[in-house]
C-alpha cells in the first residue's frame, strides 16, 4: 500500500482551511518548490473567496513567522516555508509555544523540507494532525482536466449525432444552431473563434 | 395576480422575490444551524493545540486514573520544597498535568503554583544554567507587584530592581545572542552561570524572607525544557538552577526530555526527589484506558456529535496519544463537514485516520521502515540506536508501561496498513 | 419570429458584460451553492460543491497559436456545474434541493484583460412531481447569424423543449440563487393558503400526455 499523501487541488485545500477557521489550527501543503510562489497566491486568493482573512507570510524565514504569529489578527497565516531547513524546524519546534495562536496557520513547503520537519520538529507537527496534503501536480490535474472535456465532449456527440468535424463545418459555414450546447463544443475544440462566426 | 393576492399585506422580503415564487430571502449571514459554523465549533472545542490552559478552563479536563498531577499535587502540599520531574512523549498531556497540579494546589491557603514556559522568552538551544533560575525570580517579581507588594519595604523594592536589571541582561535574547552581560549602566562584563545563579538566588532569598508570612508556599512549574535536545545541556541546568530553587525552599515541577528516560541518560532523574512518568495509554492492553479517553473525547462535544463506532475507532486508531485522539477526532469533524453528514460516522474516522497514517509515514528512511516492519512482524523493538530513539521521540513507536513497569512496544496503529 | 424585435430587445436589454476573471466567477458561484449547502437549502456536500463546478480547459490545436498571435483567439471559457445531462438521469451529477429539486448548468463566456462576457449557458432544474412542470430551463443562445431568422435569444422552457417564453438575460449567480431559493411550492405570506385542487382541465391534460408519452415514440433522441 502506498503512503503518499493525499491529493488535494489549491481550492479543496482552502475549502478545509475554511472549515478549521475560529480555531487553533494548523494544515500543511506540500508544493513544488518551483510552483511554491504561484500556489501560495492561489491559496491565498482561494480563501479570500471564502471569505477568510489571510495574510501571507513570506518569504521563507523563521524569524518573520514568528514576528507575524505574534502581531498578525488575520484569521488565517499563510507562511511560505519551502526555504525551512533542517535548523529552521529545530528552532520553530523550540519556540513552537510561541506559534500558538487562536486561528489557522498555513506552512507551505516542498517534500523534502516536509521530510526535514518530520524529523527536526515532531512537536509541532503534531500539533498537525491528519492535515498535511499535497498539490497533485500539473500533469495529474491536466490529465483530469481532459478526461473531463473528453466525457462532456462524448455527450454533447451522443445527443446530436454529429460529430466534431461537422460541427466545425456548420459553425464555419455559419450554418451551426445557435443553441448553447452548441457553443459549449466550440469552447470545447479550442475553437472559441468560430463563436462569432 | 388574482384579486385574493392583491390583497395579502406587504412581505418582508422584495417584490421580485414573490414574482419569482422565492419562500426565503437568500440567507445574507450564516444561521444558527449553519453546518459550517456548527462544524467549526465542534473543531474547536477538540483542538488539541490549544493553549492547555483554556482545556481546565473549560472544565473539560478528565483526570486519569493514578494521574501525575494528583500524586504532584499531594506531594508538594506535604513536601513543599520537594523537586519534581515529569516525563512523558508528545501528545501525552503534560503540560495539561502540570496546569492540573497548578489548578490543584490553588485550592491550598498558603501555597501558590507559577508556570512557566522557559520557551516563550528563551531559545532553549541557548539555553544555559541561570535562566530557569532567572525566569522563577521574574515570575515571582511580577506576582509580588501584581498583589501590591512592591512597596512592602526597601529590600523587595530593591530586590525587584535587581532581578529585573539581572534578568534583562542575563537572558539571552535577539539583542543579546552569546554573551552575558547585566545591565550595569556604562560598563558590560561577562558574567558566569554560577554568580548568575547566586545573584537571581539571593534576589528571591531576600525578597521571600522580608515578605515573611506574607509570601506564600511557591512552586515553580517548568515546562519547556523536554524540547531540549543536548542532555548534557539539560543536566547543567538541573544541577545549577533546580538545585538553586530547591536550597530556597521552593518547591520545583520540572517537564523533563523524553530521551532522559533511556540508557545512561536515565540517571538524571535521580537529581530530583520525585520522578514522573506520563505513559501513552495502553488502549488494548487496559480497559479502563479505553474507557478513560472515550470520556475525554465525548466530552468536549454535544452528545451524539460521533456515532459510537467512530468513538471506538478513535480511540483504538490513536494508540493512547491524548493529543492524536483530538487530533483525528477533529479532522474527522471536517470529513464529515466536507461530506455533508450531520454527525461524525466511521466512515470520515477512517478518511481521518489514513490521512494522519500518510503523514507519519512521510521522511521516514529505510533503515527506519525495517525497525518498524521488524516491530509489526515480530514484535521485536530494543531502542539502542538513535533511529530507535528517534521513532519513539516521533511517535511512530509508541511505548506503553504495565503495572509492572516494563515497557511493551506498538507501532502508531495509524502506519500499521502502511508498514505491513 | 415575427415582429418581436422589440420584446428580443427588452430581455436582452441587461449588459452582459462585467469586471472580473473566469477564476473569480468560478469562485463566486462555489460560494453561492456552498453557502446553501451550508444553509442545507441544497443537500449536495461542499466537497462536491467544489469539484462538480469547473472551468473545462479547451482542447488544444494546431491553430491556437495563430489565432492567439493574430488577436483573434478569444478566449472563450466554459463553467460548468455538474455533468452533461441530455438525458436527465439522476444517476449524472448534479446539485440538489432539500425539497428532492436538481440541476445543472453550463456557461460559455468570453475573457479580456479584466473582463467578462456572457455568450451562452444553459440552466436547468427539474422538479419534483406536484411542482406544475417537470423541469425549467433557462436558456441564452449564441446571437443570430440573420434579423429574419432571430429566435429569442434568452428564453425558458417549462416543462417543454418545443415551447419557449422570453426571459431576461441574468447573471449567472441569479440563477443560481433562483434554482435554490426561487421556484419553490410554498409561498407563506403569514396567511394560510388553501390548496388550490387541479381543475378537470389540468387532470385530462395530465392523463392524455400520459398516453401520448407511453404510446409515441419520440422522434430525434430523448429531447424532442
Amino acid at each position: 500500500m502506498d503512503s503518499f499523501l493525499h491529493t488535494l487541488d489549491p481550492a479543496e485545500f482552502a475549502l478545509r482551511c475554511a472549515a478549521s477557521e475560529g480555531d487553533a489550527a494548523y494544515l500543511l501543503y506540500v508544493v513544488p518548490s518551483d510552483q511554491s510562489a504561484a500556489l501560495i497566491e492561489e491559496l491565498r486568493l482561494e480563501l479570500l473567496a471564502m471569505d477568510v482573512a489571510v495574510s501571507a507570510v513570506g518569504p521563507r524565514t523563521t524569524d518573520a513567522l514568528l514576528r507575524a504569529a505574534e502581531t498578525d489578527g488575520a484569521n488565517a497565516l499563510l507562511v511560505d516555508a519551502t526555504g525551512f531547513d533542517a535548523e529552521d524546524w529545530r528552532l520553530l519546534d523550540r519556540r513552537r509555544s510561541s506559534l500558538q495562536r487562536r486561528a489557522v496557520t498555513v506552512l507551505v513547503t516542498t517534500a523534502e523540507h516536509f521530510a526535514d520537519s518530520m524529523r527536526h520538529a515532531p512537536n509541532l507537527m503534531s500539533w498537525l494532525g491528519a492535515e498535511v496534503f499535497a498539490f497533485p501536480g500539473l500533469e495529474t490535474q491536466q490529465g483530469k482536466q481532459a478526461r473531463d472535456r473528453e466525457q462532456r465532449l462524448l455527450a454533447l456527440r451522443a445527443w446530436s449525432g454529429l460529430t466534431d468535424d461537422a460541427i466545425l463545418e456548420a459553425a464555419a459555414a455559419k450554418t451551426l444552431p445557435r443553441d448553447p450546447e452548441y457553443a459549449e463544443w466550440l469552447v470545447l475544440l479550442g475553437r472559441g473563434d468560430l463563436l462569432d462566426a | 395576480m388574482d384579486t385574493f393576492e392583491r390583497s395579502l399585506p406587504c412581505p418582508t422580503s422584495a417584490p421580485s422575490a414573490i414574482l419569482l415564487g422565492m419562500s426565503q430571502a437568500v440567507p445574507q449571514t450564516a444561521v444558527a444551524d449553519d453546518r459550517l459554523t456548527h462544524f467549526r465549533r465542534l473543531r474547536e472545542q477538540l483542538a488539541p493545540a490549544r493553549d492547555p490552559s483554556e482545556t481546565l478552563a473549560l472544565e473539560v479536563y478528565v483526570e486519569r486514573s493514578g494521574s501525575c498531577a494528583r500524586r504532584i499535587a499531594t506531594e508538594l502540599l506535604l513536601a513543599p520544597g520537594s523537586s519534581h520531574v515529569l516525563i512523558g512523549g508528545i501528545g501525552s498531556g503534560k503540560t495539561t498535568e502540570l496546569l492540573a497540579v497548578q489548578k490543584a494546589l490553588a485550592g491550598s491557603p498558603d501555597t501558590l503554583a507559577l508556570y512557566l514556559d522557559v520557551s516563550v522568552q528563551h531559545d532553549i538551544a541557548k539555553m544555559k544554567p541561570g535562566v530557569v533560575v532567572a525566569q522563577a525570580a521574574l515570575a515571582i517579581a511580577d506576582w509580588v507587584r501584581g498583589i501590591g507588594l512592591e512597596g512592602h519595604s526597601n529590600e523587595v523594592r530593591w530586590s525587584l530592581a535587581r532581578i529585573r536589571d539581572f534578568a534583562l541582561g542575563y537572558v539571552a535574547t535577539e539583542d543579546y545572542p552569546e554573551q552575558d552581560y547585566p545591565i550595569t549602566p556604562g560598563i558590560l562584563e561577562p558574567v558566569k552561570a554560577a554568580e548568575a545563579t547566586s545573584m537571581f538566588a539571593s534576589r528571591i532569598g531576600e525578597v521571600l524572607t522580608s515578605l515573611g508570612a506574607l509570601a506564600p508556599r511557591f512552586v515553580i512549574l517548568v515546562d519547556g525544557l523536554d524540547r531540549m535536545t543536548n542532555i548534557e545541556r539539560f543536566e547543567e541546568v538541573v544541577r545549577n538552577d533546580i538545585s538553586a530553587l530547591s536550597k530556597l525552599g521552593l518547591g520545583v515541577v520540572l517537564v523533563g526530555p523524553l530521551r532522559a528516560l533511556y540508557g545512561i541518560d536515565r540517571a538524571l532523574l535521580d537529581l530530583f526527589d520525585r520522578f514522573h512518568y506520563q505513559p501513552w495509554l495502553d488502549v488494548r492492553g487496559d480497559a479502563g484506558a479505553g474507557a478513560f479517553l472515550r470520556e475525554l473525547l465525548t466530552r468536549r462535544v454535544p452528545s451524539g456529535t460521533f456515532e459510537d463506532s467512530a468513538v471506538d475507532s478513535l480511540v483504538a486508531s490513536s494508540g493512547g496519544v491524548l493529543r492524536d485522539l483530538l487530533a483525528l477526532a477533529q479532522s474527522a469533524c471536517v470529513e464529515a463537514y466536507l461530506h455533508g453528514g450531520e454527525t461524525v460516522g466511521v466512515e470520515h474516522v477512517q478518511a481521518s485516520i489514513d490521512a494522519f497514517g500518510r503523514k507519519q509515514m512521510q521522511g521516514l528512511r529505510g533503515e527506519e521502515l525495517q525497525i518498524l516492519r521488524r516491530l509489526v512482524l515480530l514484535g521485536e523493538f530494543v531502542h539502542t540506536s538513535e533511529d530507535d530513539l528517534g521513532l519513539l521521540m516521533t511517535r511512530r513507536v509508541l511505548e506503553y508501561r504495565g503495572t509492572d513497569e516494563r515497557p511493551r512496544y506498538v507501532v502508531h496503529p495509524t502506519i500499521v496498513p502502511f508498514v505491513q | 419570429m415575427r415582429d418581436l424585435s422589440d420584446l428580443q430587445a427588452y430581455t436582452l436589454g441587461r449588459s452582459v458584460t462585467w469586471s472580473g476573471s473566469a477564476k473569480q466567477l468560478l469562485r463566486e458561484l462555489r460560494n453561492v451553492l456552498r453557502t446553501a449547502s451550508n444553509a442545507r437549502a441544497l443537500v449536495t456536500k461542499p466537497q462536491d460543491v467544489l469539484t462538480y463546478v469547473r472551468q473545462i480547459e479547451p482542447r488544444q490545436n494546431a491553430l491556437r497559436p495563430q489565432l492567439q498571435a493574430l488577436g483573434v483567439a478569444h478566449e472563450a471559457i466554459a463553467i460548468v456545474g455538474g455533468d452533461k445531462n441530455f438525458g436527465r438521469s439522476a444517476e449524472l451529477k448534479h446539485f440538489r434541493r432539500r425539497d428532492g429539486a436538481w440541476f445543472d448548468f453550463s456557461l460559455t463566456l468570453r475573457e479580456s484583460t479584466g473582463t467578462l462576457e456572457l455568450l451562452a449557458y444553459d440552466f436547468e432544474i427539474r422538479l419534483p412531481p406536484g411542482y406544475g412542470a417537470p423541469f425549467v430551463r433557462f436558456d441564452l443562445n449564441l446571437p443570430e447569424h440573420r434579423n429574419e431568422e432571430r429566435e429569442l435569444r434568452s428564453h425558458a422552457h417549462f416543462g417543454s423543449d418545443d415551447l419557449l417564453v422570453p426571459a431576461p438575460v441574468m447573471k449567472p449567480d441569479e440563477l443560481l440563487k433562483l434554482f435554490i431559493y426561487g421556484l419553490q411550492k410554498e409561498r407563506n405570506y403569514g396567511i394560510q393558503r388553501m390548496d388550490r385542487s387541479p381543475s378537470d382541465f389540468e387532470r385530462d391534460w395530465l392523463a392524455e400526455t400520459c398516453e401520448l408519452m407511453n404510446g409515441v415514440r419520440l422522434p430525434g433522441g430523448e429531447r424532442s
